[in-house]
């Protein structure tokens, strides 16, 4: 019989689809009721889309999708007696939708029958007491209607119920956290942690968002130490983190002392924490726990194997080696609002300025990749630490031919995909820094032969459009670009980059006549020196373009480029003139931005800074910088207002 | 001696006893049974057969009691019966004879047992049995048994033979007459009968089918009533009679058409009466039989224009209806061989009949009919006897007539206004019961009276009809550029419509009259200028309006905040301004409309560049945008509960009631200044049209003068010049507008034109205008000769000027505003790259990073970053249509994006953020890849290469492809040798391979600039299913017909691009105009016949389908249609 009636369905269907020419568009005949109701009541015709709903929930009485649709239109419209017989079929007809139960007596407590309510919702907690989602339920309306002391008695109630004394402890965290009642609410995820160990980064992250509040960091360290004894191990945990998100990076460092190392798991709690100390820039204490851990490493095997012995060691060393590395440069302690294609990998300068180098911290560092080289030779350290020392060599000590070496190095030992990848686009960024451009074309070349994976592809041939375009071919470089563009996925970081420069290469370029074009190549090629390390040549090059071709489009991008030159060479005064002559332009906003950072943050002139601030703000209302400018100028203002 | 010797004598007397006492009883009781036999015959009177079995019965038992009483004797003999042993005549006679009573037996037991010799004294025995003997011997028998039963028996049988004889001579004759029956029982005696039935009509012989009647008589005391019996061989009927005055009792029979007995009758109403019926003889009725029409089928055959096929219909319906022309072919067949037969005709009126002779074959008989009037006739067939059917059926033929085709005209208006394509379109809805034969327009030029032509009336047939299809609608493009129209000529039109009626002659049907004009350019013009007009100040009205509701809810709202609740009167004032808001609304859907009028004006008669109408239809869009649904749910939320609201409640639906007024501000707001800009494009384009236009008319000009005939066209040449003459001054007038409408976008053109206005070229042009007007009027053709020619010369230079300045205006603003566009794509990518960079820093921290907090602020940065190029978007969208729809969705999702990352980071989670930060890179360079394809667009339609290039390509690519259709086309004729095909198809391969790379090529470039690549995507699709079948070498019909389809979806691309289509939806406005003349009897429900299926049809005209869509929409509306009007006739002849 049922197939009987499936088949004669089929070819109903088929005879009517026979009777529509499949081209022709079924003019709504396939309109959904639902969807039109939704569409009714989106524009307001409430009456309408009851109607539809009303209709379809008759037909199917079972239709959740229609019965949450006309619940909440009754509710919208405070329509309760309707919403009242609603949900009196709904349970009727599903026994068990709790919230159906329970939403009925949130009607009683609407029609101010507080107590009447209560003692629904009580009935409806022992009715359905075996199910958790009963106390889940009741928690949000007590919540919702106020109703504390009630909502106290759920959670005794349900904890002994289900004799689980965590049971709600979650729930009463947040809720305890709403009311900023933090020693509750600390002691509550104390709680759950503790009986949850496998959830403790729920209690952490919950503590440390309370945290954002300042007036809250008593509170919970306050409850978090007197509830040390409660469960010492979740606890420090937690107050270890705590103390590290508000920067109290030593008293972090005793609560993990005070943990200790035992196992594997403190192993990789103490690699974890050692490199978030090196990204906070704690690299003093950061050297002190990557000490720490080798020192661990050699007295005792804690009941680790050979491997994962090894394996510690290396990521500590290598930490190790990173640090240091961090150390040899002192990080920018600002960030130039005024950039030129800011976060742009095809115009990033690796090169640092040889003056700010620390030599101590670089032997170091050296001293510490060679020893992991020589004690971990059989691990996946080595290629890394000569990626690392390549990365030094090319950077800070300019050794290219040291770091192609170690790049070379890195790229033959790698077995990890990304790391070979970075080493060989490193060594094509060394052959042009050599000036070597051929090389590096057929470098890249034959790592593309051998490459078939697509990502890996992408990144090769952009690095080929940008050694293109730094030899001057841009007409290659811009088929390399367009041909990208075309296969890049739009959330590849590369797609950005390649599309600025498209547009860079079109607008200065592509459009313009021979005179443009000449301004342009010259203007390659002040970007080829600059790729060189040869910054005083460069910034000639980028005058004689801004001067030689003052119409180009390209001229003004040239002078913000040599400005930003003349400021890095600290000749600030002279920057300053030569960015005077660009304000009119339509780069005149950075312009007159980085006017502003010179005086704010190398002249240290804040009330001069903040002239030139404002001047962005009134006069360049419609430039992205006026937010970060807006930031700055409030910095500033109130930093004056202190001192 | 023996005593049972001596007992033997007894015994036999005890049986004589016995015998002689049954003779008595038995003749007693055969007295009394014979006496009661008599009595019941005398009164009963039964029949024979009781009679005789009685008779049987008694033979019977008289055998029977013979043989019993042999038996009996045999049993006695044997002593088997007791009552004769000679035990119990011992016991008897000693009883009646001994003093000892048991002396007898006592000797007989001894007795034997001496025959046993038991007994030890035997003499005493023998002594003993020896006395009793003798004393027996000694015994009389009679004496001893005395039987005195006997006695009393005899008497009781004479008292009884006594009685007998009493009542035998009482009732003798009854006696004597049932003796007489008994004595012959096999014989039946009737009783005697208080009446008798006469049967008066006695045996009848009649013909089948005629009616007759019985009468009855009764003679003797008459019943009330008789009943009457009639006896078939299906089985007797019985029928109760009453007598009528003359005491007869008669029965009329009806047609009879079988044989018959009948008889009538009265049954007794008493079982003990002697009769049970008194019953007339049985008579027959023979009945002979007549033919009769068994199977009678008419055949009805319309005319074989009408396509109809044969209904067929029983004898039982007596009314036949069919078309005039129709045939009635009558069948019949008989149950008798029918020997000749006809069809008698006659009319209502006359009654004339007239006969139809019947084609005769064994019992079946055919003949024919025409259907021509109203008939009537019946059928008559006669058997080989010569006797005739009887009553034949009278049945009625009705001429159904072939309506009159109905024409509905809708469109074009009754006034039509041609435009530069000079073709007037027409939607026709033709409706008829039978198809078409022909449908044509008549018109009728009118030029004006100074040409001074003759008006004659021709004809042009739309051939696009199909004759077969009763209702269709016929859509035709009537181009009349052949006419040679000058402005102001008219044309008078009207559509004539012949059915294809081939009895009657094909009937015809008129349309009304409508005309056409041909309007001059400048008309054209200011009226669209005009309607703009009225739209702006409708606009300004509209917004100004909104201004101040937009104070009064603010006023609503500060009273609110003093008062914390509202009075009666505030409320009130809330509610009009909820009013207002929703008149405004429906006035904005009204500007529709006026926008709609002028896209038609202007597309009519090509008064606007296709760029430009793309912008008035985007501008269309814009403002339905205006009306949006948040704005609608805020108006109900007000209105609906505003009562019930709290102050709060009331404050937050105030808001954002005055948030929507104000959004709707901004969008009508920013509809006037891209309206602005727009007008000011238009302005240009009016300019460059009107001079292009003015410079070929002054050529003509020149060119007629130098070849002129005075007499002939003097008049009009001059006439042409004055206008021309006009013109130019109109065209300085309008320059100067256009200059200052220009001035706000591009200064430098702006100046131009006004210079161009006022420059040496504009004078020299209109002197020489002057002069060449100035000699025509002299009538100096001669002397207007090189005027006309400078004139028209420099009239070039004008036009070519204006192009110029045109071009530097396009472009002027294109550069300007694809740099501002350059800025925003350089702004996204700064904030996608930013924000790649913040993914990258936020992916790395850990949970309990300080640092999250510094990026928590950074995305709020960024969001705000974002922010303020959202403002930057919605100010340009002001004032270009560029900011898409794709542009802004994608800046939606980053914002939307930044929220979810902030609210992650709030929440510490990193990584979760990290990766919803991807998503807002990923939204931010779809919004950057739509910018660079605004960028595009701004800079191919400000060059205006673009888009035409786009347009070349297509008409090179649809040449290509009706190339290639040709051949493929030959091919599937199948007439060319294998190897050729062979090659063929390969080549034919090659070339639609070829010509779909192209087209991807296109497609690709098309798509994001919102210019239809889309629609592109199907012919291309269509193309890889050609490809497929030249490579499966599978050339059929199918693969003709997509190649076909690809190439009208090709030229439909280019066209829709090209030039305003013919939109349905615009046509529909004027089918309010629709004025039916046709013939009078005409269906009324012809609106109803039209059906849902047009209605449909005209709502999916309207979807905006291409136009290869719309045909294949407009055949299966057709196809609905006209399976409709089937069942419509299918339900017609069912009725008939």
């Amino acid at each position: 019989m049922r197939t009987a009636s499936r088949i004669s369905i089929i070819i109903i269907f088929n005879f009517a689809s026979a009777q529509i020419p499949g081209e022709v568009p079924l003019l709504n005949q396939g309109q959904d009721r639902f969807r039109q109701a939704i569409q009714l009541e989106r524009i307001g015709e409430l009456e309408a889309a009851e109607g539809i709903y009303r209709e379809l929930l008759n037909a199917n009485p079972k239709d959740t999708r229609v019965f949450l649709q006309i619940k909440a239109l009754y509710r919208k419209q405070n329509r309760y007696d309707d919403l009242r017989e609603l949900l009196l079929n709904r349970v009727t007809i599903f026994k068990r939708d709790l919230q159906s139960h329970i939403e009925l007596g949130e009607l009683i407590m609407l029609s101010d029958e507080r107590e009447r309510a209560i003692h629904y919702w009580k009935a409806l907690r022992l009715q359905f007491g075996e199910t958790r989602s009963i106390y889940f339920m009741l928690t949000q309306m007590y919540l919702k209607h106020s109703l504390d002391e009630e909502l106290d008695q759920l959670v005794v109630a349900g904890r002994d119920a289900f004799d689980d004394p965590a049971f709600l402890s979650l729930e009463l965290g947040n809720i305890h956290m709403r009311n900023l009642d933090y020693a509750a609410a600390t002691e509550q995820y104390i709680i759950y942690a503790s009986y949850h160990p496998e959830q403790i980064r729920t209690s952490s992250i919950q503590i440390l968002r309370m945290s954002d509040r300042d007036e809250s960091y008593e509170k919970i360290e306050a409850t978090l130490v007197r509830k040390m004894a409660f469960d010492e191990r979740t606890v420090r945990s937690l107050y270890s983190d705590f103390l590290f998100k508000i920067q109290k990076y030593p008293e972090a460092y005793n609560q993990h002392s005070a943990l200790g190392v035992s196992n594997q798991q403190d192993f990789e709690r103490w690699i974890r924490f050692a490199e978030n100390l090196r990204k906070e820039h704690r690299l003093n204490l950061a050297l002190r726990s990557y000490s720490y851990l080798l020192n661990q490493t050699r007295q005792s095997s804690h009941g680790l194997n050979e491997g994962l012995r090894k394996r510690f060691t290396g990521e500590a060393l290598y930490g190790l080696a990173l640090t240091y590395e961090l150390q040899i440069t002192p990080g920018e302690q600002w960030s130039p609002l005024a950039e030129f294609f800011p976060g742009n990998a095809f115009f990033e300068d690796h090169l640092m300025t040889l003056q700010s180098v620390e030599v101590q911290p670089l032997e170091e560092t050296f001293a510490l990749y060679d020893s992991i080289l020589i004690s971990l030779p059989s691990t996946i350290f080595p290629p890394q630490a000569h990626f690392r020392m390549g990365e030094i060599k090319y950077k800070i000590t300019r050794d290219f031919d040291g770091a192609i070496s170690s790049f070379h190095k890195a790229a033959t030992s790698a077995k990890d995909a990304k790391l070979k990848l970075a080493a060989n686009l490193r060594l094509a960024d060394l052959l042009m820094a050599k000036g070597d451009f051929p090389s590096a074309e057929d470098h890249l070349n034959q790592t593309l032969s051998v490459n078939n994976q697509q990502k890996e592809r992408h990144s090769l041939e952009f690095k080929l459009c940008q050694i293109h375009f730094f030899h001057g071919n841009v007409e290659e470089a811009l088929q390399l670009v367009d041909s990208l563009l075309v296969s890049l996925e739009l959330d590849d970081p590369l797609f950005n980059d390649v599309l600025e420069l498209k547009g860079f290469i079109e607008e200065n370029y592509l459009r313009g006549d021979q005179i443009t074009k000449d301004a342009f190549q010259g203007y390659i090629l002040a970007e080829r020196l600059l790729r060189q390390g040869k910054r005083t040549e460069a910034a000639s090059f980028y005058r004689s373009v801004s001067e030689a071709y003052p119409d180009s489009p390209v001229a003004d991008e040239a002078a913000f480029r040599r400005a930003k030159l003349t400021v890095e060479l600290g000749e600030y005064d002279n920057a300053l003139e030569q960015l005077a002559l660009i304000r009119n332009s339509p780069i005149g906003d950075l312009a007159t931005v980085m006017t502003g950072e010179i005086y704010d943050r190398l002249l240290h002139n804040s009330e001069e800074a903040a002239i030139w601030y404002f001047k962005v703000l009134e006069e360049y209302p419609a430039s992205l910088l006026t937010e970060p400018v807006r930031y700055r100028l409030r910095e500033i203002t109130t930093e004056g207002e202190l001192n | 001696m023996k005593v049972s010797e001596a007992l033997r004598q007894f015994r036999l007397q005890k049986l004589r006893n016995d015998l002689a006492c049954l003779f008595w009883a038995g003749t007693s009781s055969a007295l009394a049974v014979l006496l009661i036999l008599l009595s019941v015959e005398s009164i009963f009177w039964l029949s024979p057969a009781v009679r005789y079995g009685m008779w049987w019965i008694t033979l019977l038992t008289a055998v029977g009691v013979v043989l019993a009483a042999g038996a009996v004797v045999v049993q006695v003999k044997r002593q088997r019966i007791r009552r004769y042993s000679l035990e119990k005549c011992a016991t008897e006679v000693g009883a009646a004879a001994f003093p000892r009573r048991d002396d007898v037996i006592n000797a007989v037991q001894l007795e034997q047992s001496l025959q046993d010799d038991r007994n030890s004294s035997a003499s005493l025995t023998r002594q003993f049995i020896e006395q009793i003997s003798s004393r027996l011997f000694s015994l009389s028998p009679t004496e001893v048994l005395k039987n005195g039963r006997v006695k009393q028996l005899r008497q009781i049988t004479v008292i009884i033979s006594v009685l007998i004889m009493i009542v035998t001579l009482s009732f003798l004759p009854e006696f004597m007459a049932s003796a007489r029956h008994w004595i012959h029982p096999g014989t039946s005696f009737d009783p005697p009968h208080p009446f008798r039935i006469v049967n008066l009509t006695g045996d009848i012989y009649m013909m089948g089918g005629d009616s007759t009647s019985f009468t009855f008589e009764v003679e003797g005391e008459a019943p009330d009533s008789i009943v009457l019996e009639l006896k078939s061989v299906e089985g007797e009927t019985h029928i109760r009679l009453g007598s009528n005055e003359q005491g007869y009792f008669k029965y009329d029979m009806g047609e009879v058409f079988q044989n018959l007995e009948y008889r009538a009758l009265v049954q007794a109403d008493h079982f003990w009466e002697r009769w049970k019926e008194i019953s007339s003889a049985t008579h027959s009725i023979a009945v002979i039989d007549r033919p009769t029409i068994e199977n009678f089928s008419v055949t009805i055959t319309p005319p074989e224009y009408t396509g109809l096929g044969k209904n067929v219909q029983e004898g039982n319906v007596a009314e036949i209806r069919g078309l005039v022309g129709s045939t009635v072919d009558v069948a019949l067949t008989s149950d008798n061989d029918i020997a000749r037969g006809f069809l008698n005709t006659f009319s209502r009126e006359n009654e004339e009949k007239s006969k139809v002779n019947l084609d005769v074959r064994s019992n079946r008989a055919e003949g024919q009919l025409t259907i021509i009037d109203e008939l009537f006739f019946t059928s008559h067939i006669f058997n080989y006897r010569k006797i005739g059917n009887l009553d034949p059926i009278k049945y009625r033929i009705l001429p159904i007539q072939d309506a009159f085709p109905s024409i509905e005209v809708l469109m074009p208006a009754s006034v039509t206004e041609l435009g530069s394509d000079f073709s007037i379109p027409v939607q026709l809805h033709i409706q008829d019961d039978f198809g078409f034969s022909h449908l044509q327009i008549a018109y009728e030029m009118e030029r004006p009276e100074y040409v001074g032509a003759t008006n004659r009336v021709s004809v042009r047939a739309i051939p696009t009809i199909s004759n077969e299809i009763t209702s269709q609608d016929v859509f035709y493009i009537w181009d009349l550029s052949a006419l040679d129209l000058m402005p102001e000529d008219e044309v008078q039109f009207h559509f004539e419509l012949y059915d294809n009626d081939q009895v009657s002659g094909p009937k015809k049907s008129l349309s009304k009259e409508f005309t056409a004009r041909f309007p001059s350019l400048a008309d054209l013009f200011a009226r669209t200028e005009e309607g703009e007009e009225m739209l702006e100040e409708d606009l300004s009205k509209i917004l100004q309006g909104l201004e101040e509701i937009n104070r009064s809810i603010e006023d609503t709202e500060l009273k609110l905040l003093k008062a914390e609740s509202l009075e009666w009167e505030d409320r009130q004032a809330v509610q009009k301004s909820v009013d207002e808001v929703k008149n405004k609304l429906e006035e904005v859907k009204l500007l529709q409309d006026a926008i709609n009028d002028i896209m038609e004006q202007a597309g009519k008669h090509n008064l606007f560049s296709n760029d430009l109408m793309e912008k008035f239809k985007r501008l269309n869009e814009l403002l339905q945008d205006v009306i949006t649904p948040e704005m609608v749910e805020s108006m109900a939320e007000l209105q609906d509960s505003m009562d019930e609201m709290t102050a709060d409640q009331l404050m937050k639906a105030l808001k954002d009631f005055q948030q929507n007024t104000e959004s709707m501000e901004v969008q009508i707001d920013r509809f006037i200044d891209i309206f602005r800009r727009i007008r000011a494009e238009q302005k240009l384009d009016e300019l460059s049209v009107r001079l292009t236009n003015l410079s070929d008319q002054q050529e003509e000009l020149a060119d007629q003068i130098s070849q002129g005939n005075v007499s002939e066209n003097g008049g009009r040449l001059l006439s042409q010049q004055e206008r021309n003459s006009e013109e130019l001054a109109r065209l300085a007038d309008l320059m100067e507008e256009t200059a200052e409408a220009m001035a706000p976008y591009a200064q430098m053109p702006s100046g131009e034109l006004e210079m161009l206005a006022q420059s040496s070229t504009m004078e020299e042009v209109s002197d020489e205008m002057n002069k060449s007007e100035r000699a025509l009027n002299r009538g100096d053709l001669s002397g207007a000769t090189n005027p006309a020619a400078s004139a028209a010369a420099g009239s070039e230079i004008l036009e070519q000027e204006v192009a110029i300045i045109a071009e530097k205006f396009s472009s002027e603003t294109a550069v300007a505003m694809a740099e501002r566009f350059e800025k925003i794509l350089r702004n996204t990518l700064f904030i996608s790259k930013e924000q790649e960079q913040l993914r990258l820093d936020t992916s790395d921290l850990s949970r309990n990073s300080p640092r999250l907090g510094q990026m928590a602020s950074r995305q709020q940065m960024l969001r705000d970053q974002l922010s303020q190029l959202i403002s930057i978007l919605m100010s340009l969208s002001r004032e270009t249509f560029a900011v898409t729809p794709e542009l802004g969705k994608a800046i939606g999702s980053a914002t939307v994006g930044m929220n979810e990352s902030l609210t992650r980071l709030e929440e510490r989670r990193g990584p979760e953020s990290a990766r919803q930060q991807g998503e807002i890179v990923k939204a931010l360079n779809e919004a950057a890849v739509a910018t660079l394809a605004a960028m595009e667009q701004i800079r191919q339609s400000g060059s205006a290469s673009g888009f035409e290039q786009f347009l070349e390509r297509m008409r090179q690519m649809a040449q290509s492809q009706e190339g290639i259709n040709v051949q493929t086309f030959q091919l599937a004729l199948g007439q060319m040798a294998a190897v050729s095909q062979e090659q063929l198809m390969q080549r034919l391969r090659n070339d639609q391979s070829q010509l779909k790379k192209s087209l991807d090529e296109l497609i690709r470039e098309m798509k994001g600039s919102g210019q239809g690549g889309d629609r592109l995507d199907g012919i291309a699709g269509e193309m890889e299913e050609v490809i497929r079948n030249f490579e499966r070498r599978q050339v059929s019909r199918r693969t003709v017909e997509l190649q076909q389809r690809i190439l009208t979806r090709m030229l439909d691309a280019q066209k829709s691009l090209k030039q305003q289509d013919m939109s349905e939806k615009r046509r529909a406005i004027t089918a309010g105009d629709f004025k039916h003349e046709g013939p009078d009897g005409l269906p009324s429900d012809l609106g109803q016949r039209r059906n849902l299926a047009i209605e449909a049809l005209n709502r999916a005209m309207k979807g905006g389908y291409p136009r290869d869509y719309q045909a294949m929409i407009r055949r299966y509306f057709n196809s609905l249609a006209e399976s409709e009007d089937l069942i419509d006739e299918n339900t017609d002849e069912n009725r008939q």
